[in-house]
C-alpha cells in the first residue's frame, strides 16, 4: 500500500527508528561484542540485497537492519562468525529475497535466520535477553502501535492469550514483563507488519495463535524467557497468517452476498 | 534415431521427473541422508521403472481400459516385492536403512505416471528408453542431493572420510541440519531454482509481477 509519504521504505525506517532504544539497551547489556554482531549482520544482509538489486532489480530495504539487530538480540550464544554469516545468508535469501524482497515475504527474515541457527547448531546455548531490552522494546512498542505499524489487535491478542495460557499452566506470569527475549520477540517478530495477518479479525486470531503457541512452547520446552520459544511460535504463527486472512475474507464475502431481509 | 534417443535423454534435465514434473519427492527427501542409500534407491527405482514399462507396454492392447490402473498397480507391486526381497537377500544392511521406502516405490507417482502416460501408448522399445531416461533423471537428482547432504552433514562420501570431523580429531564441524528432512527441501528448491535460471523455458510465468507504476494499483 502506498499512500502519501507512506510507502514501504517509510515503514522500514520507522521500524529502524523504533529499534534505536533496543540497540542502545543491547550495547549497554552486552557491550561491543553485540555491536560487532549487528555490523556483521548488516554487512551480510547488505551484500545479498546488492546481489538481488543487480541480478533482479529488487530495491534494497532498510528493514535488513531490523533483521541484523533481532539476530544479535536473540542469538547471543557462542556463535562463530561463519555460522552467523551462513544463517543470515539463508534467512535473508530464502526467507525474504527470493519472494521479491521485504514486503512480499511470508516469514520474517530474522525468524528464518534464528530457526536455522537453533536447528542447525543445537549445541550452542542462548541466554535470554535482560530486563533493559524488555523495557526498551516496550518503549518501541508504544511508538509502533501509535503510528499504526504494529497492529494493537495482534499485540493485545498475543499478550492476552500468552498470559492466560501460561497462567493456566501455573507459570509465574508477573516476571514475563522483564524477559527481554519474550517482549522483544513479541513486538518485533510476532507483530512484524509483513509476516503477520492483514485483516482486523485475522489479527486477533493470529495474535492469539502466536501467543498461545509461545505459552505452550515455553511451558513444555525451553522456558518462557528463552529466545527459542518466541521464535518458533512466530515461525508457526506466520505460516498460518495467510490462511487466517483467507478465511476472514471468505467469511466476509459470504456475509455480504447473503440476501438481506 | 535422434527421435528415439530423445525418449532417453529428454527426462534427464529438460523434462526431469523430480525438478520439472515434481514427482517422487517423498522418497527423494527420505533416502538422501547418505549417498549409499540414495544410489541403492535410484537403482531400485530405475529397475522397477524399466521393467514395469516393458511389461505394461507389451500387454497394453490386452488391458481393458476400465481396470487399467488395477492391472498397472499389480504389475508394479509385483516388481517392487521382487526388488525388495532381492535387497533383503543380498544387501540386508542397506535394505534395513532404506526401511519402508523400497516398498513405497509402489506408490511412487513417477512409476505410475510413466506407465499411464507412456507405456500404455507406445511400443516396447521406446518404453524401455523412456523408463531408463526417467529413472536416470530421478537418480541424478537423488545423487546430487545425497552427495551434498552426506558431505556437509557427516563429512563423508560413501562412508569414506572427506572432511575429517572435529570429534575424530579433524577440523570440520558437521552440519546436523543437513541430516534433517528440511535440508532436502532446501537443496531441492535451490536445485530447481538453478536449473530454471539456466533453462528459462522451464520457469513458470510470474503470478504477481513487480511494478512501481502507480496506475497499475487498485484503489
Amino acid at each position: 500500500m502506498i499512500r502519501g509519504i507512506w510507502n514501504r521504505e517509510t515503514i522500514a525506517w520507522m521500524l529502524v527508528g523504533a529499534l534505536l532504544p533496543v540497540l542502545a539497551a543491547l550495547l549497554t547489556e552486552r557491550g561491543t561484542e553485540a555491536g560487532l554482531r549487528v555490523l556483521i549482520g548488516l554487512a551480510v544482509i547488505g551484500f545479498w540485497q546488492l546481489v538481488f538489486l543487480i541480478a533482479r532489480g529488487q530495491p534494497p530495504s532498510a528493514a535488513g537492519a531490523v533483521t541484523a539487530v533481532a539476530v544479535a538480540v536473540l542469538a547471543p550464544g557462542e556463535v562463530a562468525v561463519w555460522q552467523l554469516a551462513l544463517a543470515l545468508s539463508f534467512g535473508t535469501v530464502i526467507g525474504e529475497l527470493v519472494f521479491g524482497g521485504w514486503g512480499r515475504n511470508v516469514l520474517n527474515g530474522a525468524v528464518v535466520t534464528l530457526a536455522f541457527l537453533y536447528f542447525g547448531f543445537p549445541e550452542i546455548q542462548h541466554a535470554p535477553a535482560g530486563s533493559m531490552i524488555a523495557l526498551a522494546s516496550g518503549l518501541s512498542a508504544i511508538l509502533l502501535v501509535a503510528t499504526g505499524i504494529v497492529s494493537w489487535r495482534a499485540l493485545t491478542g498475543a499478550v492476552l492469550v500468552l498470559l492466560a495460557v501460561a497462567a493456566s499452566f501455573g507459570a509465574e506470569i508477573a516476571g514475563f514483563a522483564f524477559g527481554g527475549s519474550l517482549v522483544f520477540g513479541l513486538v518485533f517478530l510476532a507483530c512484524d507488519p509483513v509476516a503477520s495477518a492483514a485483516t482486523n479479525p485475522g489479527r486477533w486470531v493470529y495474535g492469539g495463535l502466536t501467543g498461545g503457541l509461545a505459552a505452550l512452547f515455553g511451558w513444555a520446552g525451553d522456558g518462557f524467557g528463552a529466545p527459542q520459544t518466541i521464535v518458533f511460535a512466530t515461525l508457526l504463527g506466520s505460516l498460518f497468517a495467510p490462511l487466517i486472512d483467507h478465511a476472514v475474507i471468505a467469511i466476509g464475502t459470504r456475509q455480504r452476498r447473503r440476501p438481506h431481509g | 534415431m535422434a527421435r528415439t534417443l530423445r525418449h532417453l535423454l529428454a527426462p534427464i534435465i529438460d523434462n526431469n521427473p523430480v525438478t520439472l514434473q515434481v514427482l517422487g519427492l517423498c522418497s527423494a527427501l527420505a533416502v538422501t541422508t547418505s549417498l549409499l542409500t540414495a544410489l541403492t534407491m535410484s537403482a531400485a527405482l530405475t529397475a522397477v521403472l524399466v521393467m514395469s514399462n516393458i511389461a505394461i507396454s507389451a500387454i497394453r492392447h490386452h488391458i481393458p481400459n476400465s481396470i487399467r490402473l488395477i492391472v498397472q498397480i499389480t504389475i508394479i507391486s509385483t516388481l517392487v516385492i521382487v526388488i525388495d526381497q532381492f535387497l533383503q537377500a543380498f544387501a540386508f544392511e542397506i535394505s534395513q536403512r532404506l526401511s519402508i521406502f523400497v516398498s513405497l516405490i509402489v506408490t511412487n507417482c513417477l512409476v505410475m505416471g510413466r506407465a499411464e502416460a507412456f507405456a500404455m501408448r507406445n511400443p516396447v522399445g521406446p518404453s524401455i528408453l523412456d523408463g531408463l531416461g526417467n529413472g536416470l533423471g530421478y537418480s541424478l537428482i537423488l545423487v546430487i542431493i545425497g552427495i551434498i547432504r552426506e558431505l556437509f552433514g557427516a563429512g563423508t562420501l560413501l562412508g569414506l572420510v572427506i572432511l575429517p570431523a572435529v570429534k575424530d580429531g579433524g577440523w570440520y564441524t558437521p552440519l546436523n541440519l543437513m541430516l534433517m528432512a528440511p535440508s532436502a527441501f532446501f537443496i531441492l528448491g535451490l536445485l530447481v531454482w538453478a536449473i530454471r535460471s539456466l533453462r528459462v523455458e522451464q520457469a513458470e510465468p510470474k503470478e504477481f509481477p513487480l511494478t512501481d507504476e502507480p496506475e497499475r494499483r487498485h484503489g
